[in-house]
């Protein structure tokens, strides 16, 4: 919008209007100079370059003080050690370094994030830091310690920074909470009025009135309280609504008695009167945050909120909400020093980060200061400055993890013809003042243009306000990143555009720039801990114990599939072994037991990359990429931008697919039952809209939020002699004749989305089952079974399916069989063989009953016995 | 009754005479085009269609004969365009379809790489290699079973032997390989013992290729990979004889298609004011003669059929509905025939008819 090459071509200065479409200028200026991720870096340099610093000096010294030593009987050694001493350590600089990693063979080299990521170490940097120590003893003479000896700046490695490639991975969004001290009606805050104002302390048990804490915290009389919380003398209806407040407290009407009301109140019962007052004096002091005036501008809140003078705040709102970045950020930049002067009705309040600090006669020269200082950038322009109008109140914000986001200002678009024509970047965007960061407390006392024009509209008083204190750069910059990628998302219905904003996320492509040299997992990496050392090695199994049934001829001599090797399940890709303690006898075959890599049984590809390393502990580290070719087949998940996903149905030959006059055969047919209900016209206009891109050979223009329309789009497609909706005649590719319908046949952006038939196809008749209760195991991955669940049986059973169910719970899952004794009923030894049965109870072999039962069952009855529960089985005479 | 049986019958050989009444008529020759969709795009199916009416609707050949003509309007090395009047539209798309996925073609199937690192993998490589139109003429070769064994017959065998280095003066030389790197092996693979390939005549395929082309790509300059200094790529392509049915590397065609021919017409007379609104809404269909009597334009020409949309679009006022109409000949189709590059389009059309003609012997033996 300010592009030096326009105020250059331009030369005539009414020619310097600013449009809309200036704002890109201004965006791309941002992003080239931010890009995407800035705030999470800000806040982990922040963090590393003064935080740290700042933890460090404010902790206080470290005091040792020696033991006294024993000494047997020596006393003048006693004596001279007897002297009182004792050592002070202070920390001072602390230094970061580079990253490092210190391999297995003690060399030290500066570490990557990319070689960090590849050979799953920690990126992590060393971090030192200065410490002097100091011997202090007893001077003889005053009895004062003296420091006797100093040890100045032992540089001592402090610990390992970990880097913010994970630090920076979480955000966390958490909501401003109250503090220790409430303040609230007898009955909620709705209804002060008739009713009594009290404060709720830690450490107190009770609610305590209002005006009792004010006596305790030394304003005794009526008249000095009502100062600090009615601030207009003339405010009659607020003096009011206090007066039960007042009433209630007449009794206690001096700070003594006040203190020992509250000190009564908490867990200090049957204890000395004084010892009551000192430790509600103590509470005050320690668990007391606020002060008098607070306590009072709080009670005049809660006031105005009852007299229905204010609204009550929004509990959700986004200025209550504060982003947990890597590093917190900008504390105690700002520091307001001073008592104050409390003035009558006229003089606004100073809050400094919700603290009162103060108050000003004349806010608006001050906001006005303070305003042009932070256009500057003399203070940082990230602090948030708010004048409350109606509350009288001036609050300024510098604490961390407040949203803000950057709005033009008001008088840019004057000011933008006369700046300088050297080339602008965000910065100077920022420190010509022609940019500013707002947050979400200081935008609601902005008034923001959304559009150029209207701010234009504005002054020309043609616009419902002249008040415009800003303007929005762009109005599509309320999208996010993930929602940014939807064309026209301002033609559908919201929710769809929620939905492609997850579903972006699924699709597959080359989503880095070092996609070729990243080795990612698809799925989640089993943490393989294995206390043996592992070798390397083509497995021979002449002396290796336990080999795999897969395929070992695919690995090479260093026991490695070559890339290029196509494999498949159960293929072998890395053939490890693991040396067997010695067998002193020599008769052992083995010396070895196999601990190889296979692929999963249900996949196939083509090795496609080798990454053989060393880990932290110098043992080898192999990495083996595979790549597989996926042509897409019935099932497969594919989605336009617009939160409208599918699979594919069938697949069909280019000559079956129906063709226009053109001789063009679509890719794709999507059922039109999925736009009516979904209403996800942006889907139609991208269509649409692509279509004359590709017959005009531009891009087209899918933000939204502009001037763009249907009707234009259209009627350019008319005009290239096509029907005005991106409807074709098309021919059926089967009968060769005419389709009666036309048909909306445009080019559509679609993704691939990572879900894939070949990946999810599963089926089982036997195979592995659960050690435990012999129950087939779960998941695809295991070869397991599919679940038959409650909701299955329940079907089975209304069915009346009795056989089937039995075989579905019983006979394919966990049948077993056990001999019982009839007399004891409980399960005893049979030898099936030797065709002996015995029960242990009775020691006798006579009326053994067979049972088939689940093994889940007998499990089950055996727990029970492990509890000395004896479980028997009855037998009737069927 | 008898009598109005009688009376029908009678009606009947009125018709039988004259044929079928006039909306019919028009309702069999064309499909009529709405504002948003085409009315009466059915053929008929069966020869007793107009049975009720007496009319006999029965495929006599020699009216076929008689009606059939090809006029061909343009025609080049790859490309032709034909009017094709007087035939089903069975017809004309089983001629589509044969063009598309059975008329044989010679493309690469088997590659066997010796060795291969530059960025693109193997497989990747492989198939774009088989989608370059090859200038084979498939006509030389037999087609090759499974189980076949490779041998001259059968198999054309191509190497692809690109290295790229940097020049002393820094020049980077063979940084990108195209199609017209490819060389012929006539005398056959150069791997027989991993390719399986063996040709028995020791003078190879030179003979068979006499006069001919040397086999390659048809187009030279088709980008196959890219290499940076000290890539190389080697690999032996084996072509086979194939049909677009199996892949579509074998199509002979880019695509082949019809569609129907277009016709504008007046239902009444217009003139004056109408004439003039209809005229400059479309110049280059409509024209106003003497009189300020609207007449229609040739509507094939490249102009009219650009506008051939609006006049469609003027449908959709009833004003306009009942004064003119846009439609098509069900019977006369404009198609048009786009080659690869490895046959010429004239051959590929009488090749597939050919092959028509062979299925449709082989139907009647069967029957």
């Amino acid at each position: 919008m300010f592009a030096a090459a326009e105020v250059e071509d331009a030369g005539v200065q009414e020619d310097l209007e600013i449009t809309q479409e200036d704002a890109w200028v201004v965006i791309s200026s941002f992003f080239e100079e931010k890009g995407l991720v800035r705030q999470q870096l800000d806040s982990f340099n922040e963090f590393v370059t003064n935080t740290i610093q700042e933890i460090v000096d404010e902790s206080p010294e470290i005091i040792v003080r020696p033991n006294e030593q024993h000494y047997g009987g020596d006393d003048a050694a006693a004596g001279a050690e007897s002297q009182e001493k004792e050592f002070r350590i202070r920390f001072g600089q602390i230094f970061l370094s580079k990253p490092l990693v210190t391999e297995a063979d003690g060399e030290t080299a500066t570490l990557f994030p990319k070689e960090a990521r590849l050979r799953n170490l920690t990126y992590s940097a060393p971090m030192y830091i200065n410490i002097s120590s100091s011997e202090w003893a007893r001077d003889p003479d005053s009895g004062e310690l003296v420091e006797v000896d100093v040890r100045p700046y032992d540089k001592v490695f402090l610990a390992k920074l970990e880097g913010s490639n994970r630090t920076s991975s979480g955000m966390a969004v958490k909501m401003l909470g109250p503090r220790g001290t409430k303040v609230g009606g007898g009955k909620g805050a709705r209804s002060v009025a008739g009713s009594v104002i009290r404060v709720s302390l830690p450490y107190v048990k009770a609610d305590v009135p209002v005006l009792i804490l004010f006596r305790a915290l030394g304003c005794v009389s009526d008249r000095e309280i009502l100062e600090h919380i009615v601030y207009d003398w003339n405010d009659t209806e607020m003096m009011e609504a206090l007066r039960p407040s007042i009433e209630e407290a007449q009794p206690i009407n001096s700070q003594e008695l006040a203190l020992d009301y509250i000190g009564k109140r908490s867990n200090q019962v049957g204890v000395p009167r004084a010892q009551r007052v000192q430790y509600a004096r103590d509470i005050l002091q320690k668990e007391l945050l606020p002060h008098a005036y607070y306590i009072g501008y709080m009670v005049h809140r809660l006031l105005l909120v009852s007299l229905k003078r204010r609204r009550e705040d929004d509990r959700d709102h986004y200025a209550n909400k504060r982003l947990d970045l890597g590093g917190p950020l900008l504390s105690g930049l700002f520091r307001w020093g001073g008592g104050f002067v409390l003035g009558g009705g006229s003089s606004t309040k100073i809050f400094v980060n919700g603290v009162w600090v103060g108050v000003h006669r004349e806010p608006q020269q001050l906001v006005s200061t303070l305003r042009s200082l932070r256009r500057q950038l003399d203070i940082n322009t990230e602090v948030g400055l708010v004048h409350d109008y109606a509350l009288q109140e001036l609050r300024l914000f510098t604490d961390a993890g407040r949203t803000s986001r950057p709005l033009e200002v008001e008088t840019t678009v004057n000011d933008a013809g006369e700046v300088s024509s050297e080339p602008w970047g965000w910065g100077s965007l920022v420190s010509q003042g022609l940019v500013e960061y707002v947050d979400t407390e200081e935008e609601e006392t902005a008034m923001i243009a959304m559009h150029i024009r209207d701010l234009a509209a504005s002054r020309e008083g043609r616009a419902y306000t002249t008040t415009y204190t800003h303007c929005e750069v762009h109005p599509s910059l309320i999208l996010g990143v993930c929602a940014s990628i939807i064309p026209f998302p301002d033609h559908n219905q919201s929710p769809r555009n929620t939905y492609q904003s997850a579903m972006g996320k699924q699709a597959m492509g080359m989503y880095a720039t070092n996609y070729q040299t990243r080795m990612d997992t698809q799925e989640e990496e089993k943490k393989q801990g294995s206390l043996v050392v592992e070798h390397i090695e083509r497995p021979d199994p002449s002396n290796t114990a336990g080999l795999r049934h897969g395929c070992y001829d695919k690995l090479d001599d260093d026991g490695l599939a070559p890339p290029g090797t196509r494999v498949s399940g159960d293929d072998i890709l890395v053939g490890k072994t693991v040396s067997l303690p010695d067998d002193p006898t020599g008769m052992q075959r083995f010396n070895r037991r196999d601990a190889s890599l296979a692929l999963r049984p249900s996949e196939a590809g083509v090795v496609d990359q080798v990454l053989l390393s060393q880990n932290e502990q110098g043992n080898a580290f192999v990495k083996v990429r595979v790549r597989t070719i996926c042509i897409p087949q019935v099932g497969d998940k594919f989605a336009s931008r617009h939160g409208q996903k599918g699979t594919v149905g069938i697949t069909y030959t280019a000559e079956d697919m129906p063709f226009t006059a053109e001789g063009v055969v679509p890719d794709l047919i999507v059922n039109p039952h999925a736009i009516p209900s979904r209403m996800t016209i942006g889907h139609l206009v991208e269509a649409l809209m692509s279509k004359v891109a590709a017959l005009v050979g531009q891009e087209g223009d899918a933000t939204p939020f502009t001037d763009v329309t249907v009707d234009n789009v259209s009627s350019t497609l008319h005009r290239h002699g096509y029907q005005q909706r991106g409807w074709e005649v098309m021919y059926n590719g089967h009968t060769g004749r005419m389709l009666a319908a036309q048909v909306f046949l445009n080019p559509t952006y679609y993704q691939r989305l990572k879900h894939m038939v070949d990946f999810k196809i599963h089926s089982r008749g036997r195979g592995p089952t659960q050690i435990l209760t012999r129950q087939p195991v779960e998941g695809r991955a295991r070869d397991g079974g599919l679940r038959f669940g409650e909701m299955e049986r329940d079907c089975i059973i209304s069915h009346g399916a009795a056989a089937f169910l039995k075989e579905r719970l019983f006979d394919v899952s966990d049948a077993y069989r056990v001999h019982v004794c009839e007399r004891t009923g409980l399960m005893g030894v049979a030898n099936l063989r030797k065709q002996s049965f015995h029960s242990q109870v009775h020691k006798s072999d006579s009326a053994i009953v067979q049972v088939y039962l689940p093994y889940a069952c007998k499990l089950l009855l055996q727990e029970l016995m492990s509890m000395c529960i004896a479980p028997r089985m009855q037998f009737g005479p069927d | 009754m008898p009598g109005e049986k009688k009376h029908k019958e009678k009606k009947k050989k009125e018709h039988a005479q004259q044929g079928l009444p006039e909306h019919l008529e028009k309702q069999r020759k064309y499909v009529i085009c709405g504002p948003d969709k085409n009315y009466y795009t059915s053929t008929e199916t069966a020869a007793s269609e107009y049975l009720s009416l007496g009319v006999d609707n029965a495929w006599d050949f020699g009216a076929f004969a008689a009606g059939l003509s090809i006029k061909v309007n343009r025609m080049s090395e790859e490309s032709m365009e034909f009017d094709l009047i007087g035939a089903d539209p069975a017809v004309a798309n089983a001629l589509r379809r044969i063009l598309i996925s059975e008329v044989p073609t010679v493309a690469i199937e088997h590659v066997f790489i010796v060795n291969n690192t530059s960025i693109i993998q193997d497989e990747v490589l492989a198939h774009r290699l088989g989608l370059v139109p090859l200038n084979v003429d498939p006509a030389l070769l037999e087609p090759k079973g499974a189980e076949d064994a490779a041998s001259e017959r059968n198999t054309v065998v191509l190497r692809l032997r690109v290295a790229c280095r940097r020049e002393s003066d820094g020049a980077v030389v063979n940084d990108v390989v195209k199609s017209g790197a490819f060389e012929w092996l006539h005398h056959g693979s150069d791997l027989p013992e991993e390719t399986k390939c063996r040709f028995t005549d020791p003078a190879g395929q030179k003979a068979a290729f006499e006069g001919r082309p040397k086999p390659g790509a048809v187009d030279k300059g088709i980008l196959l990979a890219k290499l940076r200094p000290g890539q190389e790529i080697e690999l032996e392509a084996h072509c086979i004889k194939g049909t677009g049915r199996e892949h579509a590397k074998w199509s002979p065609v880019a695509t082949a298609w019809y569609r129907l021919c277009p016709e504008v017409a007046l239902l009444r007379e217009v003139e004056g004011e109408e004439a003039a609104e209809l005229a400059a809404e479309a110049d280059a269909v409509f024209g106003v003669g003497q009189g300020g009597k609207l007449f229609v334009r040739d509507v094939r020409t490249p102009a009219a059929e650009r506008q051939l949309e609006r006049v469609r679009r003027l449908l959709e006022q009833p004003r306009w509905r009942e004064a003119i109409e846009f439609r098509k000949r069900k019977d006369h189709f404009i198609f048009t025939i786009e080659s690869t590059g490895a046959l010429r389009p004239e051959v590929l059309f009488k090749q597939a008819l050919a092959i028509l003609a062979d299925k449709a012997e082989r139907l009647e033996k069967r029957l």
